[in-house]
């Protein structure tokens, strides 16, 4: 997404057939996220405040979240689309398959 | 927080359960200083063991070298204990910028930073120069310390099949919208002994453009004609753009570590490795030794010359015995038991016999590939290699492995 043009792309699977009507529901749905997500652009509340005293440029935007366990193991990744987030998650979890020698 | 028994409790299980599975780490105490003759106390409270050493990374037997012991003396005695500062307060003497410019000679770069460990250059280095548009693209079998200093970066992480060429090509094609791919490689593997194919990781990232990265520190000293590493072993000499090395194993020792390389690179390390800026300088007779030991292996091959000849003589010994091993030119040579408690009860045997060898199994190495990693020195003497062998092949007989590969292995003791 970007600020000045306020659209949105989401890559939908070739298989899915879309009427129009169907995606009308989906620009709604996607817009009502964002809205709520951006809490209802109501401006920065006390922690953004914080953080922008102290320079920093602060933004923000839903995402994909994927979390792999395994014991005690844990890796998290984000991604823009979750195809996006479950490779950035496998190469995290790939990491830890062998401890390797001294 | 109160550390109150439920959280006494959770370690209790956690540290249980590391016992159960077999990877609880029990130190085992040296009595005297670091050798192929030692004395061991183990388990805790036993009466001291004489044993040949098998484990270490004593590759050119300087680790109680005279020569260097006295240059480490009379470094306490000139530069004092320590420096009670980071490097650049109040920390860096001369002769740190000494030993900088001595290993910047030694590995053919084009300068040099220290860091307390070579796990500290790892962990510092990739954060240092990398960022968000960046890749790392390592090896999959890398040490462990780089796969904790890929974490700490931003740049996005992958790996490669261990030494695969073509699947690294895969990888670099995948990345070419990257600002900059780093191929990151151990030069000699610490699990497998074996050594990293880096004439053609250096063709691979000229054609890609990518740089390079190698952790050299199971070769520098040894590898190579002139025991300049890796890279003088593949014939790509000044073509790597970052060596980590450390002077814990072949290069002395006793601790300290580096990142050797480009000049601008290693000056990103000195502006902004949290490692080094935030952690103590390496003491001075630590120093001192390590500007001795690089004197010795300078002006003469003849330790690495004869680690290359006990190499030899131990990996012909050991496959002529039936043993199953690891294919390489390192001193490190694997011996292939597949079986975890086959690896535990040989090492364990071995030490009743004398030789001090450690079994390593899953999840330290790969399922299914249990070995007891042995380890050569130029400290070791031909007498040294014969009494070990002949209590290698003493222990094999007893276990039935003797000319049997993975397959028969397998059947008899299961993976």
């Amino acid at each position: 997404m970007t600020e000045s043009r306020r659209t949105i792309e989401v890559e939908l699977p070739d298989c899915l057939a879309m009427a129009p009507d169907d995606i009308e529901v989906l620009r709604t749905t996607f817009q009502t996220i964002i809205t709520l997500a951006s809490g209802g652009c109501d401006g920065p509340d006390e922690h953004l405040r914080a953080m922008r005293d102290q320079q920093w440029a602060v933004h923000w935007r839903l995402t994909w979240v994927a979390q792999a366990r395994r014991d005690s193991q844990f890796e998290e990744a984000k991604g823009e689309t979750k195809q996006q987030a479950l490779a950035q998650l496998r190469r995290l979890t790939s990491l830890h398959e062998i401890e390797g020698t001294p | 927080m109160a550390f109150s028994t439920t959280i006494r409790e959770s370690y209790r299980q956690e540290l249980n359960g590391l016992r159960a599975a077999g990877l609880y780490k029990e130190e085992r105490f040296i009595l005297g200083n670091q050798g192929a003759d030692i004395e061991v106390e183990f388990p805790a409270g036993a009466a001291g063991r004489k044993v040949i050493n098998f484990c270490a990374n004593n590759y050119l037997g300087l680790s109680s070298h005279p020569d260097v012991v006295a240059a480490a003396r009379e470094g306490l005695a000139s530069h004092g204990y320590g420096m009670s500062s980071v490097r650049f307060i109040c920390g860096t003497q001369d002769i740190h910028r000494r030993l900088e410019d001595r290993l910047t000679a030694f590995l053919g770069t084009e300068d040099t930073i220290l860091f307390p460990s070579c796990m500290d250059a790892n962990a510092g280095v990739f954060e240092a120069c990398l960022g968000a548009d960046d890749v790392m693209i390592a090896d999959r079998l890398v040490h462990a310390s780089i796969v904790d200093g890929m974490r700490l970066c931003k740049a996005m992480n992958d790996t490669y099949k261990h030494s695969d060429m073509n699947h690294l090509e895969e990888k670099l094609k995948e990345h070419q919208d990257k600002r900059i791919r780093l191929i990151i490689t151990d030069g000699v593997f610490s699990m497998d002994g074996d050594i990293a194919k880096l004439d053609e990781i250096v063709a691979l990232a000229e054609k890609y453009d990518a740089l390079v990265f190698v952790d050299d520190s199971h070769a520098s000293g040894f590898i190579g004609k002139t025991g300049r590493g890796t890279h003088e072993h593949c014939g790509v000499f000044g073509k790597i753009d970052i060596i980590t090395t450390t002077l814990g194993k072949g290069l002395g020792g006793a601790s300290g570590g580096c990142v050797s390389g480009r000049k601008e690179i290693v000056e990103m390390c000195r502006q902004k490795a949290r490692p080094y800026l935030f952690s103590n300088t390496v003491a001075p007779m630590i120093v001192a030794g390590a500007l001795k030991v690089l004197d010795l292996v300078f002006t003469n091959t003849e330790r690495r010359d004869t680690l290359e000849w006990n190499t030899k003589y131990w990996r012909q010994g050991l496959a002529e015995a039936g043993f199953d091993l690891k294919q390489g030119d390192s001193p490190i040579v694997p011996v292939m038991l597949y079986n975890a408690k086959l690896a535990q009860d040989m090492a364990r045997d071995l030490f009743a016999e004398g030789i001090y060898v450690v079994g390593f199994f899953f999840p330290v190495v790969p399922q299914g590939a249990a070995r007891i990693r042995t380890q050569l020195s130029a400290a070791h003497t031909r007498a040294h290699l014969d009494k070990g062998l002949a209590a290698f092949r003493k222990v094999g007989a007893k276990h039935g492995i003797l000319g049997k590969g993975k397959k028969e292995i397998t059947e008899m003791f299961g993976k």
